[in-house]
């Protein structure tokens, strides 16, 4: 039994006299005790969203999310389940994620289940013990992102959840902190899901990798296999892009289009408006992953109705 | 052939030195990257370029455009040269446009103070601009708002408001640091693009080494308001000569000390 099992969720957000965005479409994940699983994606394709249902925050629409045997449901006005303490998140801003006006020692001091003191916690993420008497704004923002990860840690989650959290962060600490949370999670057999945008980190830090694309999670894979050959072309798009930092000079290669409106995804596969590959069943039915990958290059069935 | 030349400059501001005596030019046609952490000075080299330091802000050295000492220059003259030869893109495209006036608006209102254009003579030079920039469909573009396009296409509006009024030099901040890859990527190229079609001398201002291996012809590496190495991009990337710009490569994710 996986740690978090996501199956077929969807996610719809509604508003008043708008259509429902449908910001998950059947996205379908799973983590594992001591997995550190990078999500990636552009902005817009229901990432954070995908990640708030894990926490309770969103309410799915349709499908199901387990953690530890247990499903989790949505957060109402009663007090959240206990059990669902073990999942803890870091969020991306740790100016807006810190009460200012609180000592950070007493912030971390709220979740601590079992024996830690914040002491203890602020120097399992690098900070000193005699910090724990400060208030946020003492802090950079390096800093702060790890002060919100010992909070985090201070419940003793099992599964931690990061969703952008080294986006608001200089360059100089991205890296840093992105490692630190990969460390703390594995050595405590906690499993990390990791969001972001940032493909060269994720590449760092994570064991398999998962790419999202409007909705839906259209490719997963060990990490390096990912990386040595992706498979869809929406994941070939998103590396061809990180510009190399090799001093060649050479420019990134461009997907051309926007992300579509997910209020109005297109028909059939997702993606194959911009895809270069697109042949006709593309544009009609919708690929099922299969080996890790949701496209119809791969899918012999595919080929056959071509 | 140098547009602008920085030399010596300084910044001081409250007693705290934050540029301490930096020399760098900018050639026509050439996109010179300036590199370092957060904190280094790199975007108050921008800033002062463009006068537009923070107030209390006292300056030492020139910076020279056109054999005109930019730092000597009072407010008035100043205003009636940024954005008229020299143009700016910042980092966060949804606070740098308006969000209550039209693209048209915000696109032609330097143009007819600077250029002294008509209504429709701005009209036609803007749609031309964001042609330029790759906006589909630019006569009905003009009459839209920034929320109605997304934020790859705001920084291709910025850019054409930056080119509005064909200045030589361009002062680009962070211009790609809140957008996705593969939009960053049509934004690279066509920044590199427009330097080299219009002969445009370009100040990138970046933390990110892939983005500045990219686009960039020369390297500044900046380091506590001094430039501790500058060089052609292949060879500052390969073959760092500062320690600290090794010590950035090497922080890069996925490369080691070798």
């Amino acid at each position: 039994m996986s740690l978090l099992s996501v199956e077929d969720l969807v996610v719809d957000h509604r508003s008043p006299d708008r259509p429902p965005v449908r910001a998950v479409a059947g996205a379908s994940l799973t983590v594992e005790p001591g997995e550190v699983v990078g999500l990636v994606g552009e902005s817009g394709c229901g990432k954070s969203t995908l990640a708030r249902a894990i926490c309770g925050i969103a309410a799915p629409t349709a499908g199901s999310i387990d953690f530890e045997g247990r499903r989790v449901r949505p957060l109402g006005l009663r007090r959240r389940d206990p059990a669902l303490t073990r999942i803890q998140m870091v969020f991306q801003d740790p100016f807006a994620s810190l009460n200012p006006r609180r000592r950070v020692g007493r912030q971390i001091a709220d979740g601590i289940r079992g024996e830690a003191t914040p002491e203890e916690l602020l120097e399992r993420v690098g900070l000193d013990a005699g910090m724990a008497g400060r208030y946020p704004h003492e802090f950079s923002g390096g800093q702060r992102q790890r002060i919100a990860i010992a909070r985090a840690l201070a419940a003793r989650p099992s599964l931690l959840i990061g969703d952008e959290p080294i986006s608001a962060l200089d360059a100089s600490a991205q890296a840093q902190i992105a490692g630190l949370m990969r460390s703390l999670a594995v050595e405590s057999g906690a499993g990390l899901l990791f969001i972001s945008h940032d493909l060269s980190v994720v590449r760092l830090i994570a064991d398999r990798i998962a790419v999202m694309y409007l909705g839906k999670i259209v490719e997963t894979g060990p990490t390096a296999e990912v990386w040595d050959d992706p498979r869809h072309p929406y994941t070939r798009a998103l590396l061809a892009a990180i510009p190399e930092p090799d001093g060649s000079g050479t420019l990134p290669a461009e997907l051309p289009g926007d992300v579509p409106d997910p209020a109005a995804p297109p028909s059939g596969c997702r993606f194959h408006p911009r895809c270069p590959h697109a042949m006709d069943v593309c544009s009609v039915r919708e690929p099922m992953p299969r080996d890790g990958v949701a496209c119809w290059l791969y899918d012999s069935e595919g080929s056959a109705a071509e | 052939m140098t547009i602008l030349a920085i030399e010596d400059l300084t910044v001081d501001l409250g007693g705290r030195g934050l540029i301490r005596g930096i020399d760098l030019s900018l050639e026509r046609g050439k996109v010179h990257g300036l590199a370092g952490e957060s904190g280094s000075g790199k975007t108050m080299t921008g800033l002062a370029v463009l006068g537009l330091l923070p107030h209390g802000a006292r300056t030492g050295g020139t910076i020279s455009l056109g054999g005109t000492d930019l730092l000597s220059l009072s407010p008035k003259e100043m205003n009636a040269r940024r954005g008229r030869e020299i143009g700016t893109v910042f980092q966060d495209q949804s606070t740098s446009l308006h969000p209550m006036l039209s693209i048209g608006r915000q696109l032609t209102d330097h143009m007819r103070h600077h250029l002294r254009l008509d209504r429709a003579q701005a009209r036609e030079r803007a749609a031309e601009l964001l042609g330029k920039v790759r906006i589909p469909d630019p006569g009905r573009a003009l009459d839209r708002y920034p929320h109605q396009f997304s934020g790859g296409m705001r920084q291709r509006i910025a850019i054409a408001i930056a080119l509005a009024c064909d200045p030589q030099v361009l002062i680009a901040d962070e211009p790609t640091t809140a957008l996705d890859v593969t939009v960053q990527a049509g934004i690279l190229r066509l920044l590199r693009g427009l330097c080299d079609d219009l002969g445009l001398a370009v100040l990138l201002v970046t933390h990110d080494l892939g983005v500045m291996s990219a686009v960039a012809d020369v390297i500044s590496v900046m380091r506590d308001g001094r430039l501790v190495e500058t060089g052609p991009r292949a060879r500052v990337m390969r073959d760092p000569a500062d320690p600290y710009t090794r010590a950035l490569l090497d922080a890069l994710p996925g490369r080691s000390t070798p």
